[in-house]
C-alpha cells in the first residue's frame, strides 16, 4: 500500500491529475472507512470542479492530507486471491442452429480479469452466458466456490452479467443506482456515500439527475457498470464492454475494472468479452481465443509455446523494400493495411533495427509473438 | 434523489429517499405514492361531488359518475404501472426475504386497492348528501305523516266496504297422490283450486288457517272453524322499501293507518291538514322532478287508491323519497357484502395479474393470458357439448387448480426455465384464492342435486355463510401458500437457465 500511495503522490507530481484522483478514489475505498470515503469524494469533486482551469492549493493540500490518512491505515490493506468460480469441460449447442460450443474448462479467482477475445459468431457471447447461469448446459458443470449450495437465484445474486446491449433504464439515473445498491444490502447513509463515491469514480456526476434518453451509449455502458458494481458482485461477467466506448474511454474503463478487480474492500473477478485484442491483453490476466466454438488459444501457458517471433508492422514502403531488410530471415504477410513478419531468427528488437537500419518508415509497429492476434 | 420532482411534497420527498435508501422492495412498488396521491385524488373528487347540482331528492347520478371515474382509475392503474415496473427487486436477483412475495403482494393490493375506491367516491359522497339532508326516523314520521293526511282529506272516498273470504279450517286436508308417472288429468285432480270462487270458501288446512289467524290484521269468528278474513284497502300511498329498517318508528300499515286516520272523521280542519300536507309535499319534491307539471287527468274507472295518488301526484313523492332512502341506505349491511365482494374481487384480480408480471417472464405471462382464454373456451365447448350444468363446471375448475398445482411443482424436477411449468404457475396463483370457494360449492351443488332427485327442498340454510367462509379461507390459503410456496416456486423459476 505504501508503493501504492507513492505512486499515487507521483501521479500528482507530473500533473497526471485525473488518474491520481481515480487512484485516490479507489485506495480510500480500500480502507473501507465511510469517512475517507467522503473525503475523497470531496477531492474528486474538487478536482472536477477545477480541472479546466488551474487546480488550487487547496486540492493538493487535501489530496496529500487524505492520502497520508489512507497511508495510516495499512493493516487493514490484506489481499488474498480465493477461487471464485470454475467451469469444467462446459459445452452447449443451440437446439434451432448449427452453432455448439466446444467444451471448456475455465478457472476465475478474485482479482483476476479474464478476457475472451474472438470474431463474431464465434460462441464468446454463448460462453459468457453458461458462466452467468443464463445458458443451460448441455454437459460440464459449474462451481462456485464461495458459495455453499446455492440455487440459482444465489448464483445470479452472486454474479452480474453486462449484456452487449444494455436494457434500458426508468427513472432517474441515480435512482437506480440507490435502488441497485439498496437490493445488495448498501443501505442508508452507506448506500448514499457509495453512489456519490461511484459517480466520482466513473466521472458520472454531471449526468446522474438525467435520465436514460438524454445520455450516450457510451454513458449508458458506464452507468451500466457503476450500478453493477454497487451490487457488490464477486463475479462480473460483461459482453463486449468496449463496444460503445471512444479509444480514451475504453482505456480508461479497462484499467479501472483491473483495478476495482483488485480491490482490497471488494475483490472480484472479471469476465469480459471483446474483440479489441490489444486493450483487453493489456489488462487481463488470461485470454482466451474462441474460434468457432473451441478455445484456440489461452495466454500464460500456451503462449510460451510459440516457435516463431511475429510482428505487425504499418509502412508505406513496398514489398521488395521489406524483403530486401529481412534478406530472408522472416516471411512477409499482407492483409491489405498491415504486414506481419514471422521470423524465427529475429526478435521484435531486432527486427526494428534491422528496419530503422534499412530507413524504411514505420508508422505502426507492434510485437504479437504472444499475443492472441497471431491467430486471427 | 428526486430532482425532478418539483410537485412532491417535502416530507413525501423524505419519506421517497428513506424508503429508496433503506427499503427498496417498499420504494419500488410506489405504494406509498400511491396512497397519498390516491387520498388526495378522493378528497379532490369528493369535494367536486359536493359540489355537484344535484338535489339528493333526484335520481342518483352515480351510474353516470361511475363511467368518467373508471376512466380515471385506468389512467391512473396505468400511471402506477410506469411507475411500478420501472423497478423489481425479485426480477434483479437482489437480496429478498423469505416473506418478499408476501409482503409484495400486499403493497399491490393496498395500491389496487385505493385506485378502485375511487369508484366508490361518488355513491358515498351522495350518500353522505342524503343523509345530511334527511335523517332516518324524519322520512319514517313524514310518510306516515303524509299517508294519514292523505287519508284524513280522502276520509269520505275511503269509507267504502271492505273485501272479505269465508276462510274454513278443514282437517286432513287431502293431498291428491301424483304417479310417478306424469299423468296430466291426476294432475289437474291434484291441484284442482281448493278455492272454490269470489263467493265460496277457501279452505286451508289446520296449519295454514291458524297461520292465517296469527297473522291476519281484520277477521270476523262465524263459528270455530269459519272465518271472513277481510281484506283492508291498500292505504300506503307512500311507501318506501328499507326506509324504515333501521328506525325505531315504522311505516305504518294500511290497517294502522286506517286505524289511526279512517275510524273516526277528522279532527282539525281540511285546510290545515291540506296546508301540512302540501308542506310535506314540497319537503319532498324539487323543482325538476315534474311533478308541477304532471297530467291530473284522472280515469274515473280507476281504483279509489289509483284516483288518490294520481289526484295528489304522489308517485312522485315517492319516488323522490325512494331515491332519498336508496342513497341513505346503500352502505346497509344488506348491499354492503355486494360492494365489498365487488371491491375484493376486482382489486385481487388486478394485483394477481400484476404480481405474476413481476414475477414471471414477459413472454411467459402473455402466454399464460392466452392459455387462460384458450382454456374458458375449451372449457365452454366442453359443457355445451355435455349439456353440463354448475356441478360440471365446478368439477371443471377443481381438476384445473389441481393440475396447474401439479404443474407447477415440476419446476423442483426441471433444471432449464420451461415455459410450459411457468404457465401453470402462473395459472395456479390466478386460481388459488378461489380454490376452497370452489370446493364448497362443489359440495353445495351436490346436496342440492341430492335433494332435488329426492324431491325435497333445496334450500340450505348454512350454504351462503359457508360460502363467505370460503371466500375468507381462500384469501388465507393463498397467502399461506403466497409466504411458504409461490414465492420459492418464483424464485426457482425465475432463476433457472434458459435452453
Amino acid at each position: 500500500m505504501h508503493t501504492r500511495i507513492a505512486e499515487i503522490h507521483s501521479y500528482l507530481r507530473h500533473n497526471d491529475h485525473s488518474l491520481a484522483v481515480r487512484r485516490i478514489l479507489d485506495a480510500s475505498l480500500d480502507t473501507a472507512d465511510m469517512s475517507l470515503l467522503k473525503e475523497a469524494i470531496t477531492v474528486s469533486k474538487m478536482y472536477h470542479e477545477f480541472k479546466t482551469t488551474e487546480l488550487p492549493a487547496a486540492f493538493f493540500e487535501a489530496a496529500t492530507t487524505l492520502l497520508g490518512k489512507i497511508d495510516h491505515v495499512t493493516e487493514r490493506f490484506t489481499y488474498e486471491p480465493k477461487m471464485l468460480a470454475s467451469a469444467r469441460e462446459i459445452s452447449k449447442t443451440y437446439s434451432a442452429g448449427n452453432f455448439s460450443l466446444q467444451p471448456i474448462s475455465l478457472q476465475i479467482n478474485t482479482g483476476d480479469v479474464l478476457g475472451i477475445v474472438g470474431e463474431n459468431g464465434n460462441g464468446k457471447t454463448t460462453l459468457l452466458r453458461c458462466m452467468a447461469g443464463q445458458l443451460a448446459l448441455d454437459s460440464g458443470e459449474l462451481h462456485f466456490a464461495q458459495l455453499e449450495a446455492p440455487d440459482h437465484y444465489d448464483i445470479k445474486h452472486h454474479l452480474a452479467f453486462i449484456p452487449q446491449r444494455i436494457p434500458r433504464w426508468y427513472g432517474l439515473l441515480k435512482d437506480n443506482l440507490h435502488f441497485s445498491a439498496a437490493i445488495s444490502g448498501v443501505k442508508g447513509e452507506e448506500n448514499r456515500v457509495m453512489v456519490d463515491f461511484m459517480l466520482e469514480r466513473l466521472d458520472l456526476t454531471p449526468y446522474a439527475h438525467l435520465t436514460w434518453n438524454q445520455i450516450s451509449s457510451g454513458y449508458r455502458t458506464r452507468f451500466e457498470i457503476a450500478r453493477i458494481l454497487l451490487q457488490k458482485p464477486r463475479l462480473l461477467i460483461l459482453d463486449e464492454p468496449l463496444a460503445n466506448l471512444d479509444i480514451n474511454a475504453q482505456q480508461s474503463i479497462l484499467t479501472d475494472l483491473r483495478f476495482m478487480a483488485k480491490s482490497v474492500h471488494n475483490p472480484m473477478g472479471i469476465l469480459l468479452s471483446s474483440q479489441q485484442l490489444h486493450e483487453v491483453e493489456k489488462i487481463a490476466d488470461t485470454v482466451l481465443l474462441i474460434k468457432q466454438g473451441t478455445c484456440l488459444f489461452r495466454t500464460g501457458e500456451q503462449e510460451k509455446t510459440a516457435s516463431a517471433f511475429v510482428i505487425e508492422l504499418e509502412t508505406t514502403a513496398s514489398r521488395e523494400s521489406l524483403l530486401s531488410v529481412l534478406n530472408g530471415q522472416g516471411e512477409l504477410q499482407f492483409n491489405g493495411g498491415f504486414y506481419t513478419i514471422t521470423s524465427k531468427e529475429l526478435a521484435a528488437q531486432a527486427l526494428l533495427s534491422q528496419l530503422v537500419a534499412g530507413k524504411i518508415s514505420i508508422s505502426y509497429f507492434r510485437d504479437i509473438t504472444h499475443s492472441t492476434k497471431r491467430f486471427i | 434523489m428526486n430532482l425532478k420532482r418539483p410537485l412532491v411534497p417535502g416530507f413525501l420527498k423524505k419519506a421517497d429517499e428513506k424508503l429508496l435508501l433503506h427499503k427498496p422492495g417498499i420504494w419500488s412498488t410506489r405504494a406509498h405514492l400511491v396512497v397519498y396521491y390516491g387520498i388526495l385524488f378522493m378528497l379532490l373528487l369528493a369535494g367536486i361531488c359536493f359540489l355537484e347540482q344535484n338535489d339528493v331528492r333526484d335520481y342518483s347520478t352515480s351510474d353516470s359518475w361511475l363511467g368518467f371515474v373508471i376512466m380515471i382509475t385506468i389512467i391512473a392503474l396505468t400511471v402506477w404501472l410506469i411507475y411500478l415496473l420501472r423497478f423489481n427487486v425479485f426480477k434483479k436477483y437482489g437480496i429478498i426475504h423469505p416473506f418478499y412475495s408476501l409482503g409484495a403482494f400486499f403493497l399491490y393490493f393496498i395500491a389496487t386497492g385505493i385506485i378502485i375506491l375511487f369508484t366508490y367516491v361518488h355513491p358515498v359522497v351522495e350518500s353522505v348528501r342524503a343523509n345530511l339532508a334527511f335523517g332516518d326516523e324524519e322520512i319514517v314520521r313524514d310518510i306516515n305523516a303524509m299517508n294519514l293526511k292523505i287519508c284524513q282529506l280522502e276520509y269520505n272516498a275511503l269509507q267504502q266496504p271492505w273485501n272479505y273470504d269465508t276462510v274454513v279450517r278443514v282437517k286432513d286436508l287431502p293431498v291428491p297422490a301424483v304417479d310417478s308417472k306424469y299423468d296430466e288429468a291426476a294432475y289437474e285432480t291434484a291441484t284442482t283450486p281448493v278455492k272454490t270462487g269470489p263467493y265460496g270458501y277457501i279452505r286451508m288446512d289446520t296449519t295454514a288457517f291458524d297461520n292465517l289467524v296469527r297473522s291476519a290484521d281484520s277477521l270476523v269468528r262465524l263459528n270455530d272453524t269459519m272465518y271472513l278474513h277481510y281484506d283492508e284497502p291498500h292505504l300506503t300511498f307512500i311507501d318506501s322499501y328499507l326506509a324504515d329498517e333501521y328506525t325505531k318508528e315504522k311505516i305504518l300499515t294500511s290497517f294502522q293507518i286506517y286505524d289511526k286516520a279512517l275510524r273516526h272523521p277528522p279532527a282539525a280542519d281540511r285546510a290545515l291538514i291540506s296546508k301540512e300536507l302540501g308542506a310535506l309535499f314540497n319537503k319532498y319534491d324539487y323543482p325538476g322532478s315534474g311533478r308541477s307539471s304532471a297530467d291530473t287527468e284522472i280515469n274515473e274507472r280507476a281504483s279509489v287508491f289509483d284516483k288518490i295518488s294520481k289526484k295528489y301526484k304522489v308517485s312522485y313523492i315517492d319516488g323522490n323519497i325512494d331515491h332519498v332512502v336508496s342513497k341513505k341506505y346503500r352502505w346497509s349491511e344488506r348491499r354492503m357484502a355486494e360492494y365489498v365482494r365487488l371491491f375484493y374481487y376486482f382489486t385481487l384480480g388486478i394485483t394477481l395479474l400484476i404480481f405474476i408480471f413481476r414475477h414471471t417472464t414477459v413472454r411467459t405471462f402473455f402466454l399464460s393470458l392466452l392459455a387462460g382464454v384458450l382454456l374458458t373456451i375449451f372449457t365452454a365447448l366442453m359443457m355445451s357439448f355435455s349439456h353440463g350444468d354448475e356441478t360440471v363446471f365446478l368439477m371443471w375448475m377443481i381438476m384445473y387448480t389441481i393440475l396447474f398445482f401439479v404443474g407447477s411443482t415440476a419446476t423442483w424436477t426441471t433444471k432449464k426455465r420451461n415455459v410450459i411449468t411457468g404457465i401453470m404457475t402462473n395459472l395456479f396463483v390466478f386460481v388459488v384464492p378461489i380454490f376452497p370457494l370452489l370446493i364448497v360449492a362443489l359440495y353445495y351443488a351436490l346436496k342440492k342435486d341430492q335433494l332435488s332427485e329426492q324431491g325435497l327442498s333445496t334450500e340450505l340454510p348454512n350454504m351462503y355463510i359457508h360460502l363467505l367462509l370460503a371466500e375468507i379461507g381462500g384469501g388465507i390459503l393463498f397467502l399461506a401458500l403466497l409466504a411458504t410456496y409461490i414465492g420459492k416456486v418464483y424464485r426457482r423459476w425465475y432463476a433457472l437457465p434458459e435452453n
